[in-house]
């Protein structure tokens, strides 16, 4: 029992990290229509910055954080802008997706090149070293700090949308982008918002994932693919759905990695993803009338 | 990632099974002189220099070239130049091949070094269809010790054989007790974990089971659950520097440091490993080096050349490794002589007894037949976040 509930436990807790990762895919496909594939290594390039600040200027972790969060906004506007936004009305959602790849092969790319010589890199926590103690399982305070800081960011984003003008507009351009540009919204900079939130997300789930699993170039590779299976049980379009979905796929893997072993785990999850695409192709927390065109 | 893996073992187990005879008969040298002229010997390296083991074995090829410039730069070898043409393979089989072909295509002299366990198996049969050794991998591949070709030299012995001389020794020095052991997904790791079940149960301990586990595994919580749940005295790791060190994070985090000792292979005795893990392996760590360590004196003619290299090179486990197999390379040219060719290299090699070929290399002894040189490691731990030499030990009875 104690084994279950401790395995409960950490799959809730890596679970909801899964969802933060999703969280911006889903905020950019309900603008965009795409799901970004260079979100990953989008984390990873800004962890790196926030690593590279405080090797080489010096800096402790919480000022590096403030430079790298400086870099997150403007690598976001700048993946939007260089990026994406050129002959965006245009180009067909195929187009767009792949430009999605190319930025993943690009950032990969310099990573590589910049920074992995060395490589995985201890990385510091802003939390205390330690942990909880509950029987069989301990918490680490990274742990339960990682999950608090997801939750106080989901709390903060539902206020952006629920109570701010521009949250509002958010949410009008994502269920009916076409209507809310004949009503004069400003969609495109909504988008370059989007991004730069994307970024700004992503930065603090590469600073919450590199103190256990340490700094590396591939260090997201197969959390971006656990993100998206959450993306995707979650209803692709639902951005509560997506921590359900995060939660719901490191709950089960863990269970079932405990009991039997990784392959197993790997079975489970997807051969899930696979059931709920058939059986519900809309996702768990999806709106099935909700069609893109 | 993981059909990637599966597909990469199934085409390796289908190349070696489809030469098995080329390999066991020993090939025709069908070019003998070739890479060798008046002014150069050409060789040829496929090793990761991008993807997910690039940062570890980039600097066993960056180590290799660094000797090689320095000895070219001295003169070379009976007054020729050596060139390494180093390709990347991604740690990728089909990649591997690929380059392979091309050293074979360019008639290089031998294929030599390049690092990781997933490559070798799948470009010996080509190797060894056209009769060009191949030499010093850094490589866990028991099907390599096994292959019977005659002009495959290997000086890194099978994890397995690490793990079991690391469990016996450590089991007499600090009590037989019960193991715990995380494998990794690589070619041969089967044999890895019978060969630990047995060094266990040889040494008077208890086998409590294990995980094979992916390459890069995302969350390592439910592996330290299950080992936590089995309470080890040792735990057995068999795994790349990175995942190594996230395992052993995740313990630390989960309270579930065994009551003994972490017992790991040699990618443990390596900068990557050590500088990422900071003080949770400081007296907990026991592990095995092929080399000496950067420190030591025996390194120096390494470190010489590392300070030459541009941009210069870290002295450490990865690339010491990869200088001191260009040692042992450049002393067999020295050997072979003018008249250099393949053959002669390999006879050379297999004249070889408890020959010193690089001071930070064990004794080599080849034999008439075997693959493997060296049968001793150095034993490490891990002190104030710095590997401490402890003596050598014997890995391979």
């Amino acid at each position: 029992m104690e084994l279950f509930t401790g395995a409960v436990i950490s799959g809730i807790t890596i679970g909801i990290l899964y969802g933060l990762l999703g969280f911006p895919i889903v905020l950019l496909y309900k603008c965009t229509g795409v799901a970004n594939f260079a979100q990953g290594n989008i984390a990873t390039f800004l962890t790196f910055v926030v690593f590279v600040t405080m090797r080489s200027v010096g800096f402790g972790i919480l000022p590096a954080l403030g430079v790298g969060l400086a870099a997150a906004a403007a690598l976001g506007a700048l993946l939007y802008l260089v990026g994406l936004r050129v002959h965006a009305d245009t180009a067909d959602h195929v187009n767009i997706l792949m430009r999605t790849l190319a930025l993943y092969l690009l950032l990969a790319g310099v990573i590589s090149v910049r920074w992995s010589r060395g490589e995985p890199f201890a990385f510091p926590t802003v939390f205390p070293r330690g942990a909880l103690h509950a029987g069989l399982i301990d918490i680490s305070y990274q742990s339960a700090g990682a999950t608090g800081v997801a939750g106080v960011l989901a709390l903060l984003f539902w206020l952006f949308f629920k109570r701010t003008e521009t949250g509002l507009l958010f949410l009008a351009t994502a269920e009916r982008r076409d209507i809310a540009q004949l009503l004069g919204v400003d969609t495109r900079r909504l988008t370059m918002i989007a991004w730069v939130l994307a970024a700004v997300v992503s930065l603090l789930v590469g600073v919450l994932v590199a103190p256990t699993n340490l700094l590396a170039a591939n260090m997201m590779d197969l959390f971006l693919l656990y993100s998206f299976t959450a993306v995707i049980l979650g209803g692709l379009t639902s951005l509560p759905g997506v921590f359900a979905g995060g939660v719901i796929v490191g709950v089960i893997g863990n269970v079932v990695t405990v009991y039997t072993d990784d392959d197993s785990s790997v079975i489970a999850v997807f051969g899930l993803l696979l059931l709920v695409l058939l059986v519900r192709p809309s996702g768990l927390f999806g709106d099935p009338s909700l069609k893109r065109v | 990632m993981k059909r990637s893996a599966l597909a990469t073992v199934l085409l390796t187990v289908t190349m070696v099974a489809t030469s098995s005879c080329g390999l066991t008969t020993g090939a025709a040298d069908k070019g003998s002189g070739q890479g060798v002229t008046d002014t150069q010997i050409k060789i040829g390296t496929t090793n990761p220099l991008t993807g997910p083991v690039a940062a570890s074995c980039k600097p066993v090829s960056d180590g290799a070239l660094a000797w090689f410039d320095y000895v070219n730069n001295h003169g070379g070898i009976n007054g020729r130049k050596i060139v390494d043409q180093v390709l990347d393979d991604g740690f990728n089989a089909p990649e591997a091949l690929s380059n392979a072909r091309q050293f074979v295509s360019d008639g290089d002299l031998a294929v030599f070094g390049g690092c990781g366990s997933v490559q070798p198996p799948a470009i010996l049969p080509e190797l060894a269809k056209n009769g060009i050794p191949y030499l010093f991998p850094y490589a866990s591949a028991p099907a390599l010790e096994a292959a019977g070709y005659k002009r495959l030299f290997l000086i890194f012995p099978s994890y397995g054989h690490q793990l079991a001389g690391l469990i016996k020794t450590a089991m007499h020095e600090h009590g037989p007790g019960s193991v715990w052991f995380a494998n990794a997904q690589i070619p041969g790791s089967d044999q890895t974990e019978r060969q630990v079940r047995q060094a266990v149960q040889d040494a008077g301990g208890t086998y409590l089971g294990g995980e094979t586990t992916i390459v890069g595994t995302s969350d390592y919580t439910p592996l330290v659950l299950k080992m936590k749940a089995a309470h080890p005295d040792y735990v057995v790791l068999s795994q790349g520097a990175p995942d190594a060190a996230r395992i052993v994070q995740t313990m630390a985090a989960q309270n579930a440091l065994p009551t003994k000792r972490i017992l790991g292979q040699a990618n443990l005795a390596t900068a990557p490993f050590v500088g990422s893990v900071g003080d949770i392996a400081n007296g907990r760590v026991l592990t095995v080096s092929p080399v000496e360590l950067a420190t030591s004196q025996a390194a120096a003619s390494c470190r010489q050349a590392f300070a030459k290299a541009s941009p210069p090179l870290t002295a450490e486990g990865y690339s010491l490794f990869g200088c001191g197999t260009a040692q042992i390379m450049t002393e067999a040219l020295k050997e072979a002589g003018k008249n250099l060719t393949r053959e002669r290299l390999v006879q050379v090699l297999r004249s070889w007894q408890q020959k010193t070929a690089s001071p930070i290399f064990p004794a080599v002894t080849f034999g008439a037949s075997g693959n493997l040189g060296v049968t001793r490691m150095i034993l490490v731990e891990i002190q104030n976040g710095q590997l401490a030499g402890q003596g050598e030990l014997a890995v391979v009875p």
